[in-house]
């Protein structure tokens, strides 16, 4: 029989969970939020120090905002693949 | 009967695939286009650096979540393909096949530029006073690296797994002392010997961040042209098919590669432009004979004379502050586009043969080498499109060309995310979700294209080669593709998925080609004997230069290979047989994940029964998955299709017997064993007596390290022994007594566990010498034992870069 390769692939989730799952990102959006302005506000200090005090204090923040954001994401890969698992778990073995 | 599950064997662990990440991202970006980007923007580019870091952030999140959820080989191309209509497939793939041809020729002619000064450094030669044939001789030799490298990937070499690893982690320990020293030369140049005039400058040559003469428009051009630099997540989901947990790594590496490399990028900006001196710049420019060194003035910044340094302005800067600078970085550099060169034709030829597959271009693309199973085809065009580049296209504009096309598929990508969402909704089972969707792929989308319409003012000859490549595209998709893939409509592949249950302690065969009888009837008999299920596993090889998915093309005949097995030892032994088949790059990989996740008692593999060389035992497969299981191993020599009459089983320990005495006796139906014990000295017959009895305690007690073949043992009655006082070496003895046999079964236990490694040295002499085939026996090790040997085993593992560098020149090791 012909397969779609999406589905070849196991990529879906079982069908009785379809239209129960929340789209939701398990990333806190604020956290995200926050990086996304401190780094925009980072790169402006940068900028605006025009290679004074401030664009040293900028560069740091916009490193700092960086890997902050890293950890966001992290934790809700984290968040989001333990959702994953138990749906999966729950699903009768074939 | 229960069909055999396709599984394909995922090996890149979440260092494996960050390391895949941060080595493609790190090559053209610092070592090539830092000098050229530092002047066009001069000290901004630090903020050119952060904020391509920011806008890579927002596509990064959107291959993150269709990374963690579709993680096809493909990539972005695939994404295009499942979420966009029409011609949108064809141009991602057309558009993905030229943008890594043209970062080829990116790296190819850095390649050349650095190995040319690493020439003229440590040469004699007048290279500088050869005027056109110079030009020429360099134009030849970028083209003849660019055919080495396509022969290597004809060939069937990749970089991934430790030998790719130990490169990024030299890549980084290059740039790791340019900024060391670079920042001591800056802050603290009384430390040390100072290198050059200069230094303890501070931040002075970083005033002011953005100069007049560039503004903006600097920093935005130096953010088109460095783009480049943070593609890697495209190579990260390209090997998206052999990630382990692929729902958790793909996303992890991407953000991981990202959090690496943009610091990385910031501090050799910040180093190259703060610690230069402009004055040895120039010197640098006079010295060598550059006609643009007349335009230059002493005292003027650092970053005017670098843009006219190009390529090499990391390496001359390098000479004024770093030990050995020059040819540090321009080893690091060679290093660095060398294997993005390898890199960047591997993921090209794979989109070709991937289109071709597809029936978006000629079947041919997808052609593979009965010689190499390489692509050969798709190799073949991808090269010719890297050497044209190379032979008409400058540096700066092949950069450039290479941005634009990335931006364009990037920007498709970002689109794409939408639409699948729309397609697929909640169905798929995401590893990441991004955040604040849909704006953040609509961010995507507008930075991407205005970086790429930006491009067109600035690098406006850079465009002309994209749309005359968009263009061909174009017509061939409505004369061509279009076509064909309303034609397609024929099953690629015929799978079905049933998952396997296994009880743990199965009695586990790697199945070769050719089913061997020796290895069924063997494993079958053990599976009786220890009432045990009997797991087959049979491996599709898949060369490494195609996704593992392309192995599925094959999966029909591997399955007919399994159902056959399975046929032939229904016919033997009357055992529960379960399958699975497997598509993996090594077949050791394939055979190591099936022990890891069923966890069988015993594992029986074939051996070709070459003796190999240097430190392997039984070949690069068969000691790897030795080394890496912790289960009884019998490996036993090929071909060897007769059952067993008589089998020698010398032993030396008491404990290790009952093992090898069960094996034994499965070879066969009543089997004859003769255990052997040699001694150095005469045994007396106490002596004799007590070793006997200390054997059957070993036999009747709980089977010693096989409690498994109780039953056996219970069977076996009264067990012949043989005394033979040494006079030779071990291995002379064993394998002349062995002439009375018809097999020879040798267990571990000479010498200590470190040394003997694997099946000990002395197993190794007797099948180097022995005329009876034999078997080889390897008991379970205790659970603390294994994990010693697992931590030293670590430091093994570096052989792997060996033994990868083997594989790229294609030896064979003749094993089973």
């Amino acid at each position: 029989m012909a397969t779609d390769p999406m589905k070849e692939g196991e990529y879906f989730l079982p069908e009785e969970e379809w239209g129960e799952v929340d789209l939701e990102s398990s990333s806190s959006p604020w956290w995200v939020l926050a990086n996304g302005v401190l780094g925009v506000v980072a790169c402006g200090l940068m900028v605006v120090g025009g290679g004074g005090p401030w664009t040293w204090w900028g560069a740091l923040l916009f490193l700092a905002t960086l890997l902050s954001f890293t950890v966001a994401a992290f934790r809700g890969i984290e968040a989001q693949n333990r959702a994953v698992e138990e749906i999966l778990e729950e699903e009768p073995r074939r | 009967m229960v069909q055999a599950r396709a599984e394909l064997s995922r090996d890149l662990s979440l260092f494996d695939i960050t390391m895949i990440g941060v080595g493609a991202m790190i090559g053209a970006g610092i070592f090539v286009l830092t000098g050229e980007a530092a002047g066009v923007a001069g000290p901004a580019l630090i903020v050119s650096f952060a904020l391509n870091g920011l806008v890579t952030l927002l596509t990064a999140m959107v291959y993150a979540e269709l990374g963690s959820a579709i993680p096809e080989a493909g990539g972005g191309y695939h994404w295009i393909q499942e979420g966009l209509p029409g011609a949108n497939a064809f141009l991602a793939g057309w558009m993905s096949w030229f943008a890594h041809a043209v970062a080829g020729a990116l790296y190819a002619l850095g390649f050349r530029a650095f190995l040319f000064e690493l020439l003229r450094l440590t040469t004699a030669m007048p290279w500088d006073e050869m005027g056109l044939s110079l030009s020429l001789g360099k134009k030849i030799f970028g083209l003849s690296i660019a055919l080495v490298f396509a022969y290597i990937n004809y060939r069937g070499a990749s970089e991934t797994g430790m030998a790719g690893n130990v490169v990024t982690l030299a890549k980084l320990a290059v740039i790791g002392a340019f900024c060391f020293f670079g920042l001591k030369f800056m802050f603290f140049p009384e430390l040390g010997p100072g290198l050059g005039e200069g230094g303890g400058m501070g931040l002075d040559q970083l005033r002011p961040l953005i100069p007049e003469e560039t503004g903006w428009l600097g920093i935005l051009s130096a953010m088109g042209l460095t783009f480049i630099a943070f593609e890697g997540y495209e190579i990260i989901v390209q090997a998206g098919e052999e990630v382990k947990d692929p729902r958790r790594n793909i996303p992890k590496a991407i953000f991981l590669s990202l959090v690496i490399v943009t610091p990385i990028y910031m501090l050799v900006a910040f180093v190259l432009v703060g610690a230069t001196v402009s004055g040895q710049l120039l010197e640098g420019l006079q010295t060598f004979g550059s006609g643009v060194a007349a335009e230059l003035e002493p005292g003027m910044e650092n970053w005017k004379i670098l843009r006219h340094v190009g390529e090499l302005g990391l390496a001359r800067a390098a000479t004024q502050f770093v030990p050995f600078g020059a040819v540090l970085i321009l080893a690091g550099g060679m290093l660095s586009t060398m294997s993005a060169l390898n890199a960047t034709l591997f993921s090209s030829t794979r989109v070709a043969f991937a289109m071709g597959r597809d029936r978006q271009l000629p079947d041919r693309m997808s052609e593979i080498s009965t010689k190499t199973s390489t692509p050969h085809f798709a190799l073949a065009a991808t090269t010719g499109l890297v050497l044209l580049m190379v032979a008409f296209v400058p540096l700066t504009t092949v950069a450039a060309a290479a941005d634009i096309m990335f931006l364009l598929l990037f920007l498709q990508v970002n689109v794409a995310v939408i639409t699948l969402r729309k397609k697929y909704g909640d169905k798929l089972a995401y590893g990441y979700l991004m955040p604040f969707y849909p704006v953040v792929p609509i961010l995507g989308i507008v930075t991407k294209l205005a970086l790429a319409v930006f491009m067109f003012d600035h690098y406006p000859e850079a465009w002309w080669y994209v749309l005359a490549w968009l263009g061909t595209g174009g017509i061939l998709f409505w004369f061509y593709a279009r076509e064909r893939e309303r034609e397609e409509e024929a099953p690629r592949i015929l799978v079905e998925r049933v998952p396997v249950e296994v009880g743990e302690d199965a009695v586990c065969i790697a199945v070769p080609e050719s089913g061997s009888d020796a290895l069924l009837s063997l494993g079958a008999r053990l599976a009786r004997t220890a009432e045990r299920e009997l797991l087959l596993v049979h491996n599709v090889p898949v060369p490494r230069q195609l996704p593992l998915r392309a192995g599925l093309r094959h999966a029909k005949r591997g399955r007919e290979t399994l159902e056959e097995v399975e046929g032939r030892v229904g016919r033997m032994a009357d055992v529960p047989v379960r399958s699975i088949l497997r598509m993996a790059h090594r077949p050791a990989e394939s055979i190591i994940h099936t022990v890891l996740e069923k966890k069988p008692a015993f594992l029986i593999m074939g051996w070709g029964g070459r003796v190999t060389w240097g430190e392997r035992l039984l070949g690069r497969n068969v000691d790897r998955v030795i080394r890496r299981t912790n289960c009884h191993a019998i490996v036993v020599e090929q071909p060897s299709e007769e059952e067993a009459d008589r089998v020698l089983v010398p032993v030396a320990r008491p404990e290790t017997a009952p093992l090898a005495l069960g094996v034994a006796r499965s070879l066969g139906r009543d089997v004859e064993v003769v255990l052997l014990h040699l001694t150095e000295a005469p045994m007396s017959e106490e002596d004799r007596a007590e070793y006997r009895r200390q054997i059957y305690e070993a036999i009747s007690g709980d089977g010693g390290e096989a409690p498994e073949l109780e039953e056996t043992f219970r069977r076996m009655g009264p067990v012949e022994m043989a005394f033979e006082e040494l006079s030779g070496d071990v291995a002379s003895v064993i394998a002349r007594r062995g002439e009375d046999f018809d097999r020879i079964v040798l267990g571990t236990g000479e010498g200590g566990w470190l040394r003997r490694r694997v099946f000990g040295e002395i197993s190794r002499s007797v099948a180097a010498r022995a005329e009876t085939p034999v078997v080889f026996v390897r008991a379970r090790e205790g659970v603390f034992r294994f994990g010693i040997q697992q931590f030293f085993q670590f430091f093994r593992e570096l052989e792997r870069v060996g033994e990868e560098v083997g594989e790229a020149a294609g030896s064979e090791d003749g094993e089973g």
